[in-house]
């Protein structure tokens, strides 16, 4: 953990993760990227979409332990906010104990899908694709619009088939975050997912895309706890 | 300036209606995208910053949602909040509602109403299905069944396409009249596993989705009873019962199968027990050896064949209260045959039974292949005897030793006639003996209430058993109607 103050209204800024480079000011909205010591001006947030999230920054999390390990403490650090055209998406930056690196928990009716960012240097990608009636494996990703739904893409020989396209803006962000981000800006991802659960995200939004993988869960595998009151409802617990 | 970027608590949105101009009122902004407006029925678009007018409804529900919308109601240990009402219909007509159900932690739930029919459906992520050991894909429309987790086997019940023909409340989709879907069912009763393909509107999209659906999504949905819906929703007055067979509602007669089935199998042990179980009632109460020299015998003739005839006392036996026997005999044969009355005589009353009982065994080896009929062992079982003592006499015929006795038949005579010495002719004497033992058990058991009891309670299983299929028949042919017309609707529109 590191602090820090608010290059326009004086307010701290606490550092969580040590790969958050950026961070909005939850007082004046006002987004900063750390230069050197100090943090730089970018500009302001935009507001972002009421949309009924029960998950907020400083709410705490566990990841289920992998055969008889023990679970594992996230915090909610930060977030990006996406439209699809079709209601808001969220996609949380979380701060994960024991792990320098944050990861990522989208959010979508229910589900959650926990993803960390892959280094695509160090793992073998591949896709197939039909030319003249014959399917041929390339090496790499696809590009966003030579992909199709249902195409197949290999992670480390681990076969994974396109489920989305979609085209989407960033709508605004808070808390503390590993990268830029833009209101308004497109953000064309592609989601897949493989047999056995595990679920690929490639935004194209970069060059070269960033690729997240994961897997799901459900809200009550998660253990949430600090989370958002919502009007109306009681908190929630885990039986 | 705002305290902080994003509000405290998840509040409801109010925004004007963009037909009439009235007050709407959004409890779940961000999640639903669809909006009605109570006071025109206009469905509203909220999914951007203007809100846009997707349909007028300005008919009423044909069928009125049971509960008020925004009603709080208890399902599967969870709270949930009634916050939308679609109306669907098939092509052949028949409609259903649907009740859109919100939990801000655990998403959107589904309960479907079909003709007094209730599931409970979840969306679920379509990779937890599968088919072929390989995700599910719309070019697998026609599997005839797919798995759930891996495991969990459901099959192809029917498929349609489903026309929204009325909205209320607030969805998570932008529903659209006559917006038309693609669905298949799989069952698993009293689960269901369903996926609604939306089907490419662009040519575009079409191009990029490498067949007609754009998305499909999967849920799993489980049968739930009327009664189990008007505790959930607190109802006064019970629901009605249905009149047909849901599409996956549990078998009926599986139940009632199981229970006559599992009671066969245990009765029949117990059956087999008690009949095991009683020696008593089963006592050996002769067994006779048997030799018969051949040279004893008589060598007779019936038509064109010879036998001889032999006879030979079985010894006595007591019986102190009426009961019924079993003879058994057991020969010594080998290609022959042997044919034994037996008589028996109370000595106290002086009346006789006669019962007759039959062996043969014949074998050989014909065009290298080795054969063989009869067996060298019967048993016979008489009717109840008066008690008494009885003196059992045997008097048989046989195909044993015939050969050899007719080739020392002269001898026979001779020595029969005793004018010549035995000594003398022992050498050319037939010399063989039939071996015979006669078994005789009694207080034998009947079998035929045992085997009536057991007919009675494994056709009450079979009786189960057909219902049940039964069912399934009547089921897959009831839901097989709207697929059929679902394929023939299809070439309908390729025809135009």
């Amino acid at each position: 953990m590191r602090e820090s103050q608010c290059p326009s209204c004086g307010a701290p800024l606490i550092f969580k993760n040590a790969h958050s480079l950026y961070a909005v000011c939850r007082y004046c909205a006002t987004f900063s990227v750390q230069a050197g010591d100090a943090l730089k001006e970018v500009g302001k947030a935009a507001v972002l979409n009421e949309d009924g999230s029960p998950l907020q920054i400083g709410a705490v999390g566990y990841i289920p332990g992998v055969s008889g390990q023990t679970e594992t403490r996230f915090e909610i650090v930060g977030r990006i906010q996406l439209d699809f055209g079709a209601g808001s998406w969220n996609e949380w930056y979380l701060d994960v104990d024991g792990q320098k690196e944050g990861m990522w928990l989208g959010e979508a009716n229910g589900f959650y899908y926990l993803m960390q960012l892959v280094d695509t240097k160090s793992i073998k990608m591949q896709y197939m694709v039909l030319t003249d009636e014959k399917y041929k494996i390339n090496d790499g990703l696809p590009g966003f619009s030579e992909a199709k739904l249902k195409d197949t893409i290999y992670l480390n020989n681990e076969k994974y088939y396109v489920k989305d396209i979609q085209q989407g803006t960033v709508v605004s962000g808070e808390g503390e975050l590993p990268f830029e981000f833009h209101g308004g800006y497109d953000a064309p991802v592609i989601d897949c997912f493989s047999s056995n659960g595990k679920v690929l995200t490639i935004d194209y939004s970069e060059k070269p895309p960033m690729v997240f993988a994961g897997q799901v869960f459900e809200f009550k595998d998660l253990k949430f706890n600090k989370l958002r009151p919502v009007y109306g409802w009681s908190k929630y617990t885990n039986e | 300036m705002n305290e902080t970027n994003a509000p405290k608590t998840v509040k409801a949105r109010k925004f004007d209606c963009p037909s009439c101009g009235s007050s709407v009122t959004q409890k779940l902004p961000g999640k639903s995208v669809a909006v009605y407006c109570q006071k025109c029925k206009s469905l509203i678009d909220t999914s951007h910053e203007v809100m846009k007018i997707i349909d007028k409804y300005q008919n009423d529900p044909t069928v009125s949602p049971l509960i008020e919308l925004g009603t709080h109601i208890q399902m599967e240990n969870q709270e949930w909040e009634f916050t939308g009402y679609v109306e669907r219909a098939d092509q052949t007509g028949g409609s259903w509602q649907e009740y859109v159900f919100f939990n801000p932690y655990l998403g959107y739930r589904y309960l479907v109403r079909s003709a007094d029919h209730y599931i409970w459906i979840s969306p679920v992520p379509d990779y937890m299905f599968s088919s072929h050991d390989s995700p599910i894909s719309s070019e697998d429309e026609y599997t005839p069944m797919v798995k759930f987790r891996g495991k969990q086997v459901f099959k192809r019940l029917t498929s349609y396409k489903a026309y929204v023909k009325f909205v209320m409340g607030e969805l998570p989709w932008l529903a659209r009249k006559n917006e038309e879907n693609y669905v298949m069912e799989y069952i698993n009763p009293p689960y269901v596993a369903s996926v609604e393909g939306v089907q490419a509107k662009s040519k575009d999209e079409q191009k990029r989705t490498n067949d007609r659906f754009i998305e499909a999504n999967w849920s799993l949905g489980e049968y739930k009873t009327p009664e189990e819906i008007q505790q959930a929703f607190q109802l006064k007055e019970p629901l009605h019962k249905p009149t047909t067979i849901g599409a996956c509602e549990p078998n009926r007669y599986k139940g009632k199968w199981k229970n006559a089935l599992l009671t066969a199998i245990l009765s029949s042990f117990f059956l087999t027990g008690l009949c095991v179980a009683v020696p008593e009632e089963n006592k050996e109460i002769m067994n006779s050896i048997q030799r018969i020299p051949i040279s004893s015998m008589d060598l007779k003739k019936e038509g064109a064949t010879d036998y001889l005839e032999f006879q030979f006392e079985a010894g006595t036996i007591e019986l102190d209260k009426p009961k019924n026997l079993t003879i058994s005999l057991k020969g010594i044969i080998d290609n022959q045959w042997v044919s034994i009355n037996y008589f028996l005589m109370n000595e106290n009353t002086r009346e006789g039974f006669v019962f007759p009982s039959e062996i043969s065994y014949y074998h050989g080896v014909d065009g290298g292949e080795s054969w063989s009929e009869g067996s060298t062992s019967a048993v016979l079982r008489t009717q109840v005897l008066p008690a008494g003592t009885y003196y059992i006499i045997g008097v048989g015929a046989t195909s044993y030793g015939l050969t050899d006795f007719k080739k020392h038949k002269a001898v026979l005579d001779v020595l029969k006639k005793g004018t010549v010495k035995p000594e003398t002719l022992t050498p050319s004497l037939p010399s063989g003996n039939l071996d015979l033992t006669v078994t005789i058990h009694r207080d034998v058991t009947s079998q035929w209430p045992a085997v009536l009891a057991f007919f009675i309670i494994w056709s009450m299983s079979f009786y189960y058993f057909v219902r049940k299929r039964a069912f399934e028949t009547a089921r897959h042919g009831w839901y097989a109607m709207s697929y059929q017309s679902a394929g023939e609707d299809e070439e309908d529109e390729d025809d135009e």
